[in-house]
């Protein structure tokens, strides 16, 4: 029998080796508590994002969080796919605006947001206005996020806020945007609906739009 | 039309109704520090309005309006040394911050040097904000600037090498790619997305007259840049050290805003541009400065007590770079930095001057990039950070700081120590040997063409690397 507490608290402490043993004993069960050692890794993400928001871990620790993340989706993979009922997730659009390349900040959002029930369509860096309506039109996706760390992204963002409403589609999306140069007047500015820093307040925000 | 009366000079403006206040100085040939660019973010710009306190940048001129500026913030004073002689050509290295102008004799002897802060900054400290202003439509401002900075500097050491600047030859400019684009008056879209290609690519001589008219006999050398950050200045650098010439692996390193490297010997040389922002020279660090007079400069303990130098004496009032680097260094030794930077309170230096949680943060990002190219630079060539014989530390940073405590805090990595020499200017050096020895230009293009470049964004593995490189070595209790 697997201690999911203390998976939790691995994945909490980023001890990479003991999660990676419990994940490894899961599968060499038979993968029958994969479900369950998954929900105990987003506990695990979740004590990460609070530890983040104190003060007490830093950008480093989240990266290695969301690495540590990944890898434990990818180990539990082949045993997650029969039991998870995955159309009842909620969908969002996470990428880095146009001309802004950096995507670190973007990959550890992502991981929490995955952590926090979300399925994420990630539509990777430098991406176009045009693209993110698209994408949002296709799969009808309601809920943006979009990060960018240039002062440049700031332009990039505005444009895409612009291209949703030329598309005649503003009010029927929420968009969030991050990254260091946003704020509270750059959102003003932006014309989005909300702004963060943190990947936890993202999160929260995230699930209040999407009802869960 | 409202009027702006610019005090202590007194002069006045007329401005149309709306105006921005900073757009407006600047105009008119005073260049306030505005760092953030005028996001109104940083603060840095605040003067005196009908004797309220503004933020320049977030302020319009309505109606009729008095506004006092600091001292700092009046037209830039290139400051010159110096010998006689006559002088022949002209050197220059365009920094993001500062402009350094060389006035050598025609077997390239150093007759008088100058240098000025870059009237540029008042646009923004770093070449993102300039590109941002250049691409607003400021363009022509900021080329007129930066002309205008370095007329003044060719004044400057002409009459201190009495040289009448008509008869100056040749003059050899280095900097990075928006620096030169700038200079030249080309657009900068090419700087502000992906790829980020350079436009000046090839090494070419031009008329100087019609760039600065105060030497228009001169012929003007155009240095190529490698990539779109990875200017001519590091290539100056280069040439300076004769990197493609020495036998010994050799780190060149150029700490600054954009965190440029260099790494290789005869067998060949790679470079790549690793963006680690302003806090390690001191911006957007709460009581961060540049190195001017009540800067902390150095910090170190002796006989268990906190001591510290101030630059002009007098009472201290923030730190620069170096001083930063030092501080940090030495509250981890005292065990109040923990591995992954979390400080239990401020670190104080004075009763007021301190570091805080945040600046902690803002050194590990800027430490941690650094680090985690000097990583990859050395995996990419396939050579072990022990291999490296040499390392050099080029620009006025890099000379001023303390390698033990660049080491300390993990920024250069610590088996490196021994291996660390500052090279002072190299860039400066670099655009001296251009103005005075013909085949350099042929050279500087042969390297532009030889230099392999590493986009660290393509990497997979930078991010690990990063995160490792932003936590600190922990004090043996
Ligand atoms: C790491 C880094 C890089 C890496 C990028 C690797 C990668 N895969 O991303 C490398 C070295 C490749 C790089 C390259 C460049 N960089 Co760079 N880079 C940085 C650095 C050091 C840290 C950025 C970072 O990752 N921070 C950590 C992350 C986690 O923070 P974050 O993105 O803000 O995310 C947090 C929050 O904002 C939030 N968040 C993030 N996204 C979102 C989204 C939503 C929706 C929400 C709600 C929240 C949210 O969650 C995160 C966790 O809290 C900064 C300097 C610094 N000291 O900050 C420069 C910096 C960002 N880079 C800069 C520049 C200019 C560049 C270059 C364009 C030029 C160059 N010198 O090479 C290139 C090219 C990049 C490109 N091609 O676009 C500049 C930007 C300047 C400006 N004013 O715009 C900076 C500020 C450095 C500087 N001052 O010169 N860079
Ligand atoms: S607040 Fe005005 S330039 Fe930063």
């Amino acid at each position: 029998m697997i201690d999911f507490e203390a998976l939790a608290q691995a994945m909490g402490e980023l001890d990479e080796d003991t999660v990676k043993e419990f994940l490894e004993q899961v599968m060499a069960e038979g993968g029958s508590d994969a479900g369950k050692a998954m929900d105990a890794c987003q506990k695990g993400m979740d004590t990460v994002g609070k530890l983040f928001e104190e003060g007490e871990y830093f950008v480093g620790d989240l990266i290695y969080a969301g690495e540590l993340m990944t890898d434990a989706v990818e180990t539990l993979k082949d045993a997650l796919v029969g039991t998870e009922n995955t159309g009842k997730k909620a969908k969002m659009i996470l990428c880095t605006v146009k001309d802004d390349l950096h995507d670190i900040g973007k990959n550890i959002v992502r991981s929490m947001l995955e952590a926090g029930g979300f399925e994420v369509v990630d539509l990777g860096i430098d991406v176009p206005p045009q693209k993110v309506v698209e994408a949002a039109k296709d799969e009808g996706i309601s809920i943006i996020a979009l990060s960018g760390v240039l002062t440049l992204a700031l332009d990039s963002m505005k444009a895409t806020v612009r291209a949703f409403a030329d598309a005649g589609m503003r009010d029927q999306v929420k968009i969030i945007i991050g990254g260091a140069p946003v704020s509270e007047d750059a959102c003003r500015a932006i014309g989005a609906d909300e702004w963060a820093h943190s990947p936890q307040k993202t999160v929260s925000v995230c699930r209040d739009w999407a009802g869960i | 039309m409202p009027v702006l009366t610019v005090l202590p000079d007194g002069r006045q403006l007329s401005v149309p109704v709306g105006t921005g206040l900073l757009k407006r100085l600047r105009q008119a040939g005073f260049y306030p520090d505005a760092p953030c660019g005028g996001l109104g973010k940083c603060g840095k710009c605040r003067v005196s309005v009908n004797g309220a306190e503004v933020l320049a940048c977030q302020t319009a001129v309505e109606a009729d309006m008095t506004v006092l500026l600091p001292e700092r913030y009046r037209l830039y004073f290139p400051a010159s040394s110096g010998k006689p002689g006559t002088g022949a050509l002209l050197a220059f290295d365009i920094g993001t911050t500062t402009v350094v102008c060389y006035l050598l004799s025609d077997t390239g002897e150093i007759l008088a040097t100058a240098s000025a802060l870059n009237p540029q900054t008042a646009f923004g400290a770093d070449v993102v904000s300039r590109i941002r202003a250049a691409l607003a439509g400021e363009g022509s401002a900021l080329t007129a600037a930066v002309r205008r900075c370095m007329e003044a500097l060719v004044g400057s050491v002409c009459e201190t090498g009495s040289t009448d600047p008509a008869a100056i030859r040749r003059v050899a400019v280095v900097g990075n790619s928006c620096m030169q684009q700038l200079f030249l008056g080309l657009p900068v879209e090419n700087l502000a997305r992906p790829p980020f290609a350079p436009l000046l690519r090839q090494a070419k001589t031009v008329a100087c007259g019609p760039v600065l008219p105060c030497c228009p006999a001169a012929e003007l050398l155009l240095v190529p840049d490698i990539g779109g950050f990875l200017g001519a200045d590091i290539l100056g650098c280069v040439l300076a050290e004769n990197l493609q010439e020495t036998e010994e692996l050799t780190l060149l390193l150029d700490i600054g805003t954009n965190g440029e490297m260099v790494l290789g010997s005869r067998k060949g040389l790679l470079a790549c541009a690793t963006a680690a922002g302003p806090a390690l020279e001191g911006a957007g660090i709460h009581f961060g400065m540049r190195g001017t007079d009540g800067a902390i400069d150095r910090v170190w303990v002796e006989n268990g007590n906190l001591r510290f130098h101030i630059l002009g004496g007098g009472e201290p009032k923030g730190l620069c770079g170096s001083g930063l680097i030092d501080a940090v260094a030495v509250f981890l030794e005292a065990g109040q930095i923990n591995r992954r930077g979390r400080v239990a309170a401020d670190l104080h230096l004075t009763q007021r001057i301190f570091l805080s949680q945040e600046d902690i943060r803002q050194v590990q990002l800027a430490k941690g990039a650094i680090r985690a190219g000097i990583e990859l630079l050395a995996e990419q060539m396939g050579v072990k950070m022990e291999e490296i014989q040499r390392v050099f530390l080029a620009g006025a940073f890099g000379s001023a700081l303390n390698p033990a405590s660049a080491c300390r805090i993990g920024l250069i990595p610590e088996e490196l120590l021994e291996k660390i020499t500052p090279v002072g200017n190299a860039a400066g050096a670099g655009a001296i040997c251009l103005a005075w020895d013909e085949s350099a230009l042929t050279l500087a293009q042969a390297l532009a063409e030889q230099i392999r470049t590493i986009e660290l964004s393509s990497l997979s593995g930078f991010p690990r690397r990063f995160a490792k490189s932003m936590e600190f070595r922990e004090a043996k209790s």
